[in-house]
């Protein structure tokens, strides 16, 4: 019983980590497809700029 | 016949320093797999946090530490735009590699939850790892 709430319980935490996975090989593929370096860094500027945002909020609120 | 001696010397040249457009390329491809493993880590932390899984002052100490991270990583991508040396750019790469260390003792590490934990060390490991060969891909002087 013990062991298979235990099973259930990691069934749900993959099913969970599925999603960040898979976003995460399809951002780094749409990140680079057909684009030059320069294309990528000015997508990286960006996207960096709004982890820092979304990070800030987060820690010390708006 | 010198000059096929040479084009071969020219060639042999290129062939053993590497190419620089290359070692520029790989870093621009280590930042863009870096930034990725950052973004995805957040959404992770994010996930965990909205759960329940993470008390909201670990989830303080945590953002607070990524917003450092992705701070440097600005930094970095800065260097890589404005055309900085191989040197500049390994430099950047050494800031962000403490940053996540720092990520990974006074946030991570402290996190009650042993699944949440785990799932994050997971994703460290992961950012870890692209950082790890950047110094032997860019050797000083190669862009």
């Amino acid at each position: 019983m013990g062991s298979a709430a235990g099973a259930i319980m990691i069934l749900g935490d993959l099913a969970q980590l599925e999603p960040v996975a898979f976003g995460l090989v399809k951002a780094l593929i749409d990140g680079l497809k057909g684009k030059s370096d320069a294309e990528v860094l000015a997508g990286d500027a960006a996207d960096w700029a709004m982890i820092v945002q979304q990070a800030h909020t987060q820690a010390h609120g708006a | 016949m010198k000059k096929a001696f040479l084009i071969f010397v020219l060639a042999v040249s290129l062939t053993q320093a590497g190419c620089p457009k290359g070692a520029y390329h790989d870093a621009v491809i280590a930042e863009h797999s870096f930034k990725t493993a950052v973004g995805s880590f957040q959404k992770a932390e994010l996930i965990e946090f909205q759960m329940g899984r993470i008390s909201p002052e670990e989830h303080k100490v945590i953002e607070a530490q990524v917003e450092k991270i992705a701070l440097a990583g600005q930094a970095l991508t800065q260097a890589l735009q404005s055309g900085a040396t191989s040197t500049t750019v390994n430099e950047r790469f050494g800031l962000l590699s403490q940053a996540l260390s720092d990520l990974l003792k006074s946030g991570v590490l402290g996190i009650k939850n042993e699944n949440s934990k785990m799932v994050l060390q997971v994703a460290i490991v992961t950012a870890q790892d692209i950082l790890q060969n950047v110094s032997q891909f860019l050797p000083a002087g190669s862009f």
